[in-house]
């Protein structure tokens, strides 16, 4: 069984078709790179995944289980998180809230709220928790390079490490699939080769699974172990980089770009 | 400063404070004392407001509904069984409230809780809208609260209000609630659902998207700042000991003023709600000398009732533009803090 | 006789029952559309500016207050005839929301939303208590300032009766001239307001700086000045109703503004906010069930005002566009 599905997934705005008729599967442990010029659909089909939209049509199942239409909330706590390619940090919080804010899904949910909200206000056995919140959000910060900036505002800190805090903070969700959108946006070629490396880390040493979007070449042919080319709203090609890069329709959809040369 | 230090300020203060409100009713006129307990209860409807305005970022304009079901609950509660027989001219009151009178304290408890009741339902439907929408169905909900209470004839006694309520709003129930609120707001506000509310002001999306149900947070955050305006309804009501569903007194000015309050004291923060609701008390009375004739170089000037309210609202919109921050803007009262402005003094 | 139940706080049946006559129902409905097309002059104000800078103008319902007291100070301090009164309070009504704007909103442009809604209550506070202020907050009469023959009845049908020694007439349908005025005037000025959208240059621009408040500026357009002209437009509309309001409701005082204001505010939402023809739609419907509604149960008149807001909640809950907007799609 596949970790995500999208069966023939659709997404139409009005007369506008943004997605049509997408199949996708990721495989548990794999990083899957969704490339495309621009407009092709790509962060549709996350906030599709997300709940963010409704698909027109089409299902979208997650180890099995079916997650269409559901609540973005309630998809994260079913196990996926995402970035933002505009990055939205929670900015009046500080680097180390924005990570602790994503583990309190664990704590809050449904039946255990009211329990919690109580012994948030009485604080009994209250402080062994954020304890426990406290150190597993700087050992992810840690792994991301960022904990000497725990007590920094986030929205004091460098672009960069503005779009590593977005991972750690989807981390501390305790998902097993991240959806990162263009997280290399913006970083230059030493920046761009760290973050290949980080995303392989994260990978091998959480068990998680990644699907990525993103326009730089080097990083996704570098990184991915598979990927699925989008123009238009429809899938063009699917396959392993050295598969896609040879791919004519994908060379016609990247018309003169000089990536082509770029390769194993 | 040592987090030891740091404690032991904490609990000299609240006695000293316990103190100096002790001095204000021994000492000072009852005019003045009253201003004083009146304080208390501005810092309730504030420090309530907040954590709905300010904290959970959603922005709700029906806090004076909430103030009068407390008010109006707490009196049909409070007055006796004769009282009432007298007041209730147009139509009697129904049962069981026309032979009930139970003590203050638990009169207060259940206003705050029939308040609390009434947010739920008002919360339930209104906060599946967005910032502005939601801001207009609470205001919405407010005023129909006062027609109703203006209407309802065998309940609030309709246009002829409640009077004579029994004094028994004082300085120490008051604080003592404002006690109760703030420690209640701030414990709440600096644990991981203060921490998850926040998060939602900032960015609701990515709140969502990191797993939060905004919707159910935000929904118990405007049933406990309810619950606490209904606390303030049942002071205020037995302070003022008139209730008069006529006047703007629980209409959309009273949440106008502690609208002043908070923006003045820094939206977002506890401890500033507290003295935007003190500056507003003082301003009010201060200002009064605006509408009375005054003594300019000799002339003799009459003054124009209404002036104060001219001068709120027009500091209000500049505050607004200029200074959106207000006085403490997000942060709360530290004892760091407050060093590092006597330091800041001292080094010139 | 027997044992009766106590009476529920909700009898309205207590206080006159129900009444459904057709000849009443005529007459309500017409009261009810001359009410209407007062909401729907205000609404308008309401909805260009949401539809431009998507906030709520607390304040237009007192510019609305103000153009009537401008309009009895002309009369009577002015000593000019009431038409001329009439017009320079309109005028004046749009300046007033013009300078609203400027001073006011034009600086918080591009402060977050919650932000400029604060401004905007304090705003209108403002402008009530510098009513209060200047005007005294005791209630004055516009009866004296307009001909008493827009108040006299129109009656079509009945017959002459004799009742208590005086010749009456029964039956019928009756309302008073000024709501055939109302609707007349309304009408004329909805027809200018189509032109002026539809047919000038400054309308264009208002249209395109409704759509996309950028584009429109870089293409050339004085931006703040067209959104200046909104409010100004706006205000004028909201004028002419507070005028032929204070003609039918006579009683003028600081705070007359906020109920009607919040009534065009939710008749705009309900017809679809950003949209006109919504607005206009939306005040009538409002205006007619309103007055149905006090018209079919009598005893249920106090809590007219409550009406417009159950609507509103509804309107909210249900499908907030309204009737002829569309939905908002959030972008991620």
């Amino acid at each position: 069984m596949s970790l995500l599905t999208l069966e023939n997934v659709t997404m139409k705005f009005g007369g506008l078709t943004a997605v049509k008729d997408v199949t996708l599967r990721v495989e548990e442990g794999e990083i899957f790179g969704l490339i495309g010029p621009n407009g092709a659909g790509k962060t549709t089909i996350f906030n599709m995944i997300t709940g963010h939209y409704k698909p027109t049509d089409g299902r979208i199942l997650f180890r099995e289980n079916e997650i269409t239409a559901l609540q973005p909330d309630k998809i994260t706590r079913t196990g996926i998180a995402r970035t933002f390619q505009n990055i939205r940090l929670f900015r009046d919080l500080t680097v180390l809230e924005n990570v602790m804010v994503s583990q309190h899904h664990t704590i809050a949910s449904n039946g255990k709220a009211v329990s919690w909200f109580f012994k948030s206000v009485t604080r009994l056995g209250y402080s062994e928790k954020e304890r426990e919140m406290r150190n597993k959000a700087l050992e992810l910060l840690s792994v991301l390079g960022l904990e000497m900036l725990a007590n920094e505002k986030s929205s004091a800190l460098s672009y960069g490490s503005q779009r590593l805090l977005e991972i750690a903070r989807a981390m501390a969700t305790g998902a097993t699939l991240l959806l990162l959108d263009e997280p290399a946006a913006g970083m230059n070629a030493s920046e761009t080769a760290g973050l290949v490396d980080t995303i392989r880390r994260i990978r091998d040493d959480f068990g998680l699974t990644v699907l990525l979007i993103e326009h730089d070449m080097k990083l996704v042919m570098g990184l991915c172990e598979r990927i699925m080319v989008l123009d238009h709203g429809r899938t063009i090609s699917e396959g392993d980089p050295a598969f896609v890069q040879k791919d004519v329709r994908v060379i016609e959809a990247y018309l003169g770009r000089e990536w082509v040369t770029v390769g194993k | 400063m040592k987090k030891r230090t740091k404690m032991i300020l904490t609990l000299i203060a609240l006695p000293s404070i316990a103190l100096l409100l002790f001095l204000s009713q021994e000492l000072l006129n009852s005019y003045y004392s009253r201003i004083i307990t009146l304080i208390g209860i501005y810092g309730i409807m504030a420090v309530s407001l907040t954590l709905v305005n300010g904290i959970s970022g959603v922005f709700s304009l029906g806090h004076a509904g909430f103030i009068a079901v407390g008010a109006y609950t707490s009196a049909l509660l409070t007055l006796s069984p004769e009282q009432k027989e007298m007041t209730f001219l147009i139509e009697k009151l129904v049962w069981p409230l026309n032979s009930i009178q139970i003590p203050f304290f638990w009169a207060t408890i259940i206003a705050g809780l029939v308040a609390a009741v009434f947010a739920f339902l008002i919360g339930w439907p209104s906060l599946r809208l967005t910032g502005d929408y939601f801001a207009i169905a609470t205001l919405g909900f407010s005023e129909i609260i006062r027609i109703f209470a203006l209407n309802l004839n065998s309940i609030t006694n309709g246009a002829l209000g409640l009077k004579a309520l029994p004094d028994h709003t004082n300085v120490w129930w008051a604080w003592g609630w404002l006690l109760v609120t703030v420690a209640t707001v701030l414990s709440l506000a600096y644990s991981s659902f203060g921490r998850a509310l926040r998060a939602i002001r900032e960015d609701r999306v990515a709140a969502q998207a990191m797993g939060i149900n905004v919707f159910k947070h935000q929904l118990t955050a405007f049933v406990l700042g309810g619950f606490f305006a209904g606390i303030s309804g049942s002071l205020y009501g037995h302070w003022l000991s008139t209730i008069d569903p006529r006047t703007n007194t629980f209409g959309i000015l009273l949440t106008f003023n502690v609208l002043i309050m908070i923006v003045l004291g820094g939206l977002g923060s506890i401890t500033g709600a507290i003295i935007g609701g003190a500056l507003f008390a003082f301003l009010s009375e201060w200002l009064r000398f605006l509408e009375g004739p005054m003594n300019i170089l000799g002339f003799k000037i009459m003054g124009i009732s209404g002036m104060r309210m001219l001068v709120f609202s027009g500091l209000f919109v500049i505050i607004m533009i200029f200074w959106p921050r207000g006085l403490m803007g997000r942060s709360e009262f530290s004892w760091d803090g407050l060093v590092s402005v006597f330091k800041r003094r001292y080094k010139r | 006789m027997g044992l009766k139940a106590p009476p529920s706080p909700f009898s309205f049946q207590s206080a006159g029952g129900v009444s459904l006559d057709p000849k009443t129902l005529l007459q309500n409905f017409i009261n009810g559309l001359s009410l209407g097309s007062l909401y729907a002059l205000i609404a308008i104000g309401y909805t260009m500016v949401y539809g431009i800078l998507r906030l709520i103008n607390f304040a237009h319902g007192d510019i609305f207050m103000m153009a009537v007291y401008f309009a009895l100070f002309f009369v009577t301090l002015a000593q000019l005839p009431w038409y001329l009164a009439a017009i320079l309070a309109v005028a004046c009504a749009a300046l007033l929301g013009f300078t609203v704007d400027r001073i006011a909103y034009k600086p918080i442009r591009n402060a977050p939303r919650i932000s400029a809604l604060i401004t905007a209550i304090g705003v209108s506070f403002f402008l009530e208590s510098l009513a209060v202020v200047v005007f005294s907050g005791i209630p004055r009469s516009f009866r004296t300032i307009f001909p008493q023959s827009l108040n006299e009845m129109i009656i079509i049908g009945g017959e002459m009766e004799v009742k208590y020694g005086r010749e009456v007439i029964v039956g019928g349908i009756r309302f008073p001239v000024i709501s055939l005025i109302t609707l007349i005037v309304a009408a004329i000025a909805l027809v200018f307001l189509w032109w002026f959208i539809f047919k000038t240059k400054v309308g264009m621009a208002m249209r395109a700086v409704s759509l996309d408040i950028q584009t429109t500026s870089l293409m050339g357009v004085n931006v703040d000045r067209v959104i200046g002209m909104t409010f100004a437009l706006g205000s004028a509309l909201a004028g002419i109703g507070g005028i032929l309001w204070a003609i039918r409701y006579p009683q003028v005082w600081p705070y007359m503004g906020f109920i009607p204001g919040m009534k065009a505010f939710v008749a705009a939402v309900f017809g679809g906010i950003g949209s006109v023809p919504g607005a206009v739609l939306g005040g009538l419907i409002l205006g007619i069930t309103e007055v149905m509604m006090v018209g079919i149960m009598p005893g249920a008149a106090g809590y007219r005002d409550a009406f417009a807001f159950f609507i509103l909640i509804i309107v909210l809950s249900i499908k907030p566009s309204g009737l002829l907007g569309r939905p908002e799609i959030v972008k991620v």
